[in-house]
């Protein structure tokens, strides 16, 4: 499956928020991720994803931890390339 | 995985977002990132699959390691489970310091470092080194079935602490010296690789092999040593091919 690839690096606190509630999540008061009151564990690494370290992948909306070895698990897992455009 | 997206209106209060704790990271909002930008975003994540990623240099790295014989060695010895993405996770920041992307690699590193135990991070400093190739070269046997090697690559990663020692600052020249040696002993590996990567490490890495020369233990080991302007690097390569009268004999590997 080929997808986009975008950096969300610039992207304000707030701004992450709002697109995270958007896509149906929330965030606590220490900045992690929620999806119905309890936070989103990243399923590679297994720990709790924090705005700052925020990633979002299109497969049923996946929300992980920015770290190449989840990055690695998420491509492999969705056989995934990086559309060069 | 997580749930479907659903589409409800911004700021529907669809989740608990609890607003006054981190009140101040939200003011940090820039005014031009507008509601509207804000949904121009989810529309294109909804429509175009797309990853959004804080530091994108990872995934365009990991990305580019397909096309590698390296990456698809690891996918041909390695199932699919947490070892191939840190091995494949190595390759991306090996990429990253063969291009000097410092910066990104630093971000890389750290987010490593926040994400995986001391001995995954092992595994996947052993991939960036680039001793994965070398170590599946030692474990193929003539007769071997691809099965018997996956197992075998599972069980030498498993057991990484007992193949590969990275030299740190931290290690004090004598309590490396005692880790060389009890693990060459005791645990008797097939093989063992150790690097250092300045010249205090690669100096600490030399007078611990000295001294176990100098005590009779009988091995024999390969290095390679490169000094540049970037600092000094030093890869030592012991292999063990014991005959069955001699304990503890390591003989020569040719490493690289």
């Amino acid at each position: 499956m080929q997808i986009k690839l975008a950096s969300i690096r610039e992207m304000p606190f707030k701004a992450r928020v709002t697109l995270l509630e958007m896509l149906g999540f929330g965030v606590d008061s220490d900045g992690f991720v929620t999806e119905n009151g309890k936070r989103v564990v990243d399923k590679y690494v297994n720990i709790e994803v924090n705005v700052d370290r925020l990633a979002i992948a299109p497969n049923g909306t996946l929300i992980l931890d920015d770290n190449p070895v989840s990055l690695a698990g998420y491509m492999e897992e969705y056989e995934v390339s990086i559309r060069g455009d | 995985m997580s749930g479907s997206p659903s589409i409800p209106p911004p700021n529907s209060g669809g989740n608990s977002f609890i607003p006054l704790p981190i009140k101040d990271k939200i003011e940090q909002q820039a005014s031009d990132w507008s509601i509207d930008k804000i949904r121009q975003i989810f529309d294109a994540f909804v429509k175009e699959r797309t990853l959004f990623v804080h530091t994108p240099e990872a995934a365009e790295s990991i990305n580019k390691q397909k096309q590698t014989s390296d990456y698809k060695l690891i996918q041909e010895y390695v199932s699919y489970d947490k070892y191939r993405h840190l091995l494949i996770a190595g390759l991306a920041l090996r990429d990253l310091e063969t291009r000097g992307d410092t910066a990104a690699l630093g971000e890389e590193l750290s987010s490593i470092y926040h994400s995986t135990s001391a001995t995954e991070l092992r595994i996947a400093e052993f991939s960036q080194i680039g001793l994965f190739a070398r170590m599946v070269s030692i474990i193929q046997k003539p007769g071997m079935t691809r099965e018997d090697i996956k197992k075998q690559v599972h069980r030498h990663l498993s057991l990484i602490e007992h193949h590969f020692r990275p030299v740190r600052s931290a290690d004090s020249l004598d309590r490396l010296y005692e880790e060389i040696r009890l693990n060459i002993i005791y645990s008797k590996p097939d093989f063992y690789m150790m690097i250092a990567k300045n010249s205090a490490n690669c100096s600490n890495m030399k007078t611990a092999i000295q001294r176990l020369e100098q005590e009779d233990y009988l091995f024999d080991y390969t290095k390679n040593e490169d000094t540049n302007e970037k600092g000094a690097k030093l890869v030592i390569f012991i292999r063990k091919d014991a005959p069955p009268d001699m304990e503890n004999y390591i003989s020569i590997g040719h490493f690289i």
